[in-house]
Parts: C-alpha cells; structure tokens; sequence
C-alpha cells in the first residue's frame, strides 16, 4: 500500500478548516487523536530543497558576463565546418589527444 | 473590330508596383473578348519628378498634396486654391518633402505649375488614343484628381471618347456625388468591378442601354442615376490571373528599376474579423467586407505562374487578412515544394508561434498585422480582437523566424485613460529587441469606420472634412459626400500630452533599432536558464535561473500564459501567488510582460530553427 503524502501547505489549510468547525470540547479531543495518529502515518513533504524565489532573483544579473555567452552563441555556427577541440591530453601520454583520437582500433597508442 | 479600351493608373498610385487593378480588369475584359491594354501612366509622372520625390508624394495621406498638385490641372478656373495657399496652410506638416535650399512651397508649386502640365501634354500626345473607345481609371486615394485631368484633356481632344471611372474613391455615396459633380465623368463603376466592366463594355460596343448593369452609375440630367451593384463575387477562382505585362514594357522603357519588384497578387477579399466585429477605425472593405478566399491550390498554381511569367519571387498579397485556411494547405505546399518565394501578407495578430513557422517555412518574410496597441484596454476599445500580449509575441516570434513585421501605434479612441499610455510607454524600453513601429500617432477618422458610422456607440464628436480636401475640389462638388478623411474630436479626448511619454519612448525605440539591433536570448537545459540581455547599451548582463524559476519562464515562452496553468503545467507544490510573484519579479527586470493574468516571457530562444 502506497504511504499517505501530504503537503505542509496542505496540512496548514486542512487546519484552517477544521478550526471553522464548530464542536464541542469532548468531539475536538477526540479529532486530535484522530489527527494526531494519522498524522504519524502520512508523510509530510518537506518544503522543497530550492532557494526562495527572491533570493534567486536578488543574484540573478550578472553585467558584462554577456558577452561570453554571444560569443558562444556566435560561434556555435562554425561548430559544424571545424574539428570540436581536443580532449585532455592522458595522464602519462606525451602524445596530443588529436593524435589518440585519429588512431584506428588495435594501435598500439594507449 | 471593337476599339481598344485603355485602363489608366494615375498618380500617385506607388511606381515600384503593377497595378493589380488594372492587370486583373485586362485579363477580365481580354477574356470577354475585348481589346484591352493598359496605361500605368503614374510611371511617367514619377520618371518625371524622380521616383524619390514621388515616392514621398505616394506614400503620404494626412493631406491631400498629390490631389492639390492635379487640381488645376483637373478643374481649370472653378479649382479652389490657384494661389497655392495648401503648402502655407500645412507647412508645419509638409516638411518631408523639403528639398536643399528650395522651400517646400516652392517645390511643390514647381511641380504643380511645370511638370504636371508638360506631363498631361506628354501624355495626351505621346499615345494613340484617336484608335481608343473607352478609357477607364482606377482611383484608390490621391488619384482623383491626375486622373480626372487626363480625362479632361483626352474629352476635349477626342470628344468621343468615352471615359469610365472605378476604384475605392467611387465606393458608395463618394463614386455617386463625383459622377454627379465631375463633368469628365461618364460612367463609373461603384463597388466591385469584374462581372460589371466587361458587361459595361459589351453594352458601349454594341451601342446599347446600360442602365441595368448593376453597380454602374451615370449622369441622368441632374440626377445620377445608378444600378443597385450586385453582389460581391463569390468564386474568385474563376477570376483570371493579373496581366501585368505592360507595365514592366513601360517601367523599362522609362529606366525605371523592375528587378524589385513585388508582384501583387490576390487570394482574398474582405474582412472575416471586420464581418463579426468591424475594428472601430478602419475603413476598408467600404461595401464589400464579406470574406471570400481563392482555394489554396488556385493560389499555388497562381503565384508559380505569375512567377515564371514575369520572372519574379517577391509577391505582394493584397489582401487586408489572411484566411486561416492557408495555414494548413497553401504554405506548407510552398515550403514543402521548395518554392524560394518571398511574401507579404496582412493577418490577424493573434498569430501562434507554430502559425509564424509554417509561414516562414511557407517563405512569407514580411508581414503587417493589425497590430495597433500594446494596451489590452485600448485593444479593447478598438474590437480588436487580440491582446497586447498576443502582439507582443507575434513581434517575438517574427523576429525569431526572420520576419519583417509592419505595424503602428494609434491613439485617440472615445474611453481611452491616460493611463493606458503611460503603461505602454512604460514597457517599450523592454521590448527593445523586437521590431518597433513604423509611426505612433492618432487615429485618421475614415468613412465606413464605426468611429465615422456610429455615433450612437462613440458618442457624439466633432467632425469636419480633413481641410486640404477644400484646396482640391470645386465648390460645385459636396465634400461631406467626397471626402474618405475626417478631422474629429471625441467628446473625452485626452490631451496631446498624455501621448508624449509614449511618442518619446517608440523614438529612442526605432533609434535603437536602426543600430546594431538589440538582442534578448536565451539558452537552457534541464533545471538551468541563461538570459543574455544586450537590449540597453551600457547595461549588457546576464541572467542565471535555475529549477522552478527556470521552468516558469520557459513555461511562459511560447504563449501568453497565467499564472495556475503555469502551476498546473508544472506540477508545482508552490502557491499560484508564488508563480504570481515570480512573475512580478521577472516583469520589474523587463524579462516578462504583463497583460492582466497573463505573463508572457520576451527572450527569444537563442538557438534558431525551434
């Protein structure tokens, strides 16, 4: 059996209503430990891992970073017509990667 | 055999363009068998002054300069202004049409004086009309008078002649009061003229009455008597494609260029939106709003044709809208049989993304809109149909798919608040990256508007013919009935200055545009948003969101979105107040438009082909 799933907001607004009810003392003990064991039981969402929107908002603009992502964008264009760039260089090789990557299967290159 | 009839465009009809008048009347009347050819003799006038002036005179509708340049021409002694008080009246106006040291009032009566009656002298002698039967003009805007001035000159040379006028200046009453009034006039056909020119031409050959053809009006003593018009036609695939032959012999032998040229072409009439709700200020489609569209096929076949024919892949609709239709047959066959056209077209603005696609696909390059306001309340006011929102993304979307988009701000409407302009000029310096309008300015009261036809619903207002009109016609002519611009004033008018923070923001607008053109994109993958903002210089940056925020703005990308679909899309635990705020926030850095519960997001992907 899937465990119950709550959201805290949706907890907080269940409250709300229930506070609107209008019960005697005796049937409002009762509805807490009613509440209070099934609450043991449902799983309460944390509230989500995200930075608040503000926050987000307050650091978002970066001046002059810009221009790095033009040039990305305008040099995305020639990406087909040139060779992507070259891997690292493997640890131990003293050979350039492009060479690596040009060798047929079965060299003796690492 | 039947004499010719000639088909004349006047000045100042456009020179860069054939007139599709003109070429569709010739093929209709060819196809009846009679002889016709056709005289786009506005190419003379305009090799005459330089296409550059004529261009200025052409384009320009406020005042009634190119009429005043023909009136005396026209009307001899009874034309109202011989001294030429039109250029002092309107100078403030008139200053386009400055040239070096010369004042414009002086160019202007230069042109008047000289050209025009050494052009109409050209003219008369340099045609065989002595082998001419009829001569018919077409006359939409300032032809009027050019065109009842060769009518005069060719009536008193060749007093057999028979002249026929048509066009939209003889829509309704104003085609009835100038037969009545314009003595140069011998018959005129009111509304739309194909099945009643070559009936009309079959009844003069034959020497018959032409009393019953409908929509033809004549002079009856002192009375116009007129034939109800008939319907407007219904199959226009049956319509022939436009002969514009003639007009590329004549351009060529003038030394005008052709190689620019954007052939019109016709694939609709009327208004679908303007038949269920007539846009308040527009006053096309006079007596014929009922839509009616060629099939997509006919209009394929039509443009491959017409293309081969006269060597050219720039099209020109003269359609005032786009039948939807199109949309799912006639350009996806031009994209998918890879026809390298380009075209224009006027459409409604509540374009999707995906409908801007197929169009660019379809090889449609320029478009105009009927995009007027970024106010959803003055778009209201206007029954426009569409929000601002929506014209804001079809700005969006054009530029993305490389489109061309014509369009205008307007204001003056009966209802309007200041308000509504202070907001519009508030958001233009974040739409920066998208095309800016060609003018902003108030509205011209046209006949057959509801703003001119409905005072019941706009309330009472002041209105009076434009005045340039009184330095054109004779007295003996009821401008009341003539007249197609009307100055007005709404009771509630706002003052001038509530325009000017919003005439001030589109100029630094289109100054900015006419740079190097300011750029709004964005790139991003899962959870992960960049925004490169280079749409004010000095304040280039970038924005960086990531997960709900990200997922909201690229939410609000294709369309105007509200706020609990966005939730809903996303399948956010969040309230719809924080997708509000979030929108809110996204808006004060220019990043979002706002129009009541929508937001829209104003990057454009900066990846092409989505």
């Amino acid at each position: 059996m899937t465990e119950p799933f709550i959201t805290a907001e949706e907890v907080e607004e269940l409250f709300a209503k229930l506070e609107s009810l209008e019960l005697s003392d005796p049937q409002r003990a009762l509805l807490s430990a009613i509440l209070k064991v099934a609450g043991d039981v449902t799983e309460v969402a944390e509230e989500a891992e995200e930075r608040p929107f503000s926050d987000q908002f307050a650091t978002s603009f970066t001046p002059h970073h810009a221009a790095l992502v033009v040039a990305y964008a305008a040099s995305s264009s020639l990406i087909s017509r040139a060779a992507p760039p070259c891997p690292p260089v493997p640890p131990g090789s003293a050979t350039p990667a492009l060479i690596s990557r040009s060798t047929t299967p079965g060299s003796s290159q690492p | 055999m039947t004499a010719p009839t000639v088909l004349v465009s006047m000045p100042f009809m456009q020179a860069d363009r054939p007139s599709i008048q003109l070429g569709l009347l010739k093929a209709i009347g060819e196809a009846a068998g009679f002889p016709v050819r056709t005289l786009h003799a506005n190419l003379d006038f305009a090799a005459r002054i330089g296409p550059d002036y004529y261009r200025l005179l052409a384009d320009h509708r406020g005042r009634q300069v190119g009429d005043w340049l023909f009136s005396v021409a026209a009307f001899g002694s009874s034309a109202p202004d011989a001294d030429g008080e039109l250029p002092e009246e309107f100078a403030d106006e008139l200053t386009y049409l400055a040239e070096g040291s010369e004042s414009v009032r002086d160019r202007l009566l230069r042109t008047r004086e000289h050209d025009v009656p050494a052009y109409l002298d050209a003219l008369v002698d340099g045609f065989d009309w002595h082998r001419t039967g009829v001569v018919g003009f077409s006359s939409t805007f300032q032809q009027n008078t050019a065109s009842f001035a060769l009518a005069r000159r060719l009536k008193e040379r060749y007093p057999d002649l028979v002249t026929v006028f048509g066009g939209a200046n003889f829509d309704g009453e104003m085609g009835l009061e100038l037969v009545r009034s314009v003595d140069c006039v011998d018959y005129a056909v009111i509304g739309e003229g194909d099945r009643a020119f070559p009936l009309l031409l079959a009844a003069l050959a034959a020497g018959t009455d032409v009393a019953g053809i409908p929509g033809v009006a004549r002079r009856d003593g002192d009375r116009v008597a007129a034939a109800t018009p008939s319907p407007p036609l219904d199959r226009l695939d049956d319509l022939p494609a436009p002969d514009y032959g003639e007009f590329f012999e004549r351009s060529a032998a003038l030394g005008l260029p052709t190689t620019q040229v954007w052939l019109p072409f016709e694939s609709a009439r009327g208004c679908w939106w303007g038949a269920k709700h007539h846009c308040t200020f527009c006053g096309l489609n006079g007596t014929t709003m009922r839509f009616r569209a060629k099939s997509p096929q006919r209009v394929l076949d039509e443009l491959v044709g017409q293309s081969r024919r006269y060597r050219a892949f720039r099209f020109e609709a003269v359609d005032n809208i786009l039948d939807p239709a199109y949309l799912k047959e006639l350009f996806p066959a031009l994209a998918d049989g890879r026809h390298d056209f380009q075209i224009f077209y006027e459409v409604k603005a509540n374009l999707t993304k995906e409908q801007l696609k197929v169009l660019a696909r379809g090889g449609v390059t320029h478009l105009q809109p009927g995009l007027e306001s970024l106010s959803s309340d003055v778009l209201r006011l206007m029954d426009k149909g569409v929000r601002a929102a929506q014209n804001v993304n079809l700005l969006r979307w054009a530029r993305y798919y490389g489109i061309e988009v014509g369009w205008n701000i307007l204001w003056g409407f009966p209802g309007e608040t200041e308000e509504d302009y202070l907001a519009q000029a508030a958001v233009v310096p974040h739409l920066a990256h998208l095309q800016p309008p060609a003018s902003a300015a108030g509205i011209w009261l046209e006949r057959f508007s509801p703003l001119y036809a409905r005072p019941d619903r706009f309330g009472p207002a002041r209105h009076a013919v434009e005045p340039s009109y009184r330095h054109v016609y004779p007295e003996t002519v009821d401008l009341a009935r003539v007249a197609y611009f009307f100055d007005h004033e709404f009771a509630d008018a706002l003052p001038p200055s509530a325009y000017e923070p919003l005439a001030k923001a589109v100029a630094e607008w289109s100054a900015a545009w006419s740079g190097s053109r300011p750029s709004l994109t964005f790139r991003s993958t899962r959870g992960f948003l960049q925004i490169d903002d280079r749409r004010q210089q000095g304040r280039d940056g970038t924005y960086t969101f990531h997960d709900a925020l990200a997922d909201i703005y690229l939410a609000c990308s294709d369309r105007p979105t509200t706020a609990p679909a966005v939730r809903s899309a996303l399948g956010l635990d969040r309230p719809v107040a924080d997708v509000e705020a979030a929108f809110a926030q996204f808006a004060e850095r220019g990043l979002m438009f706002l129009d009541g519960r929508f937001a829209l997001s104003l990057a454009l992907p900066a990846t092409p082909g989505r």
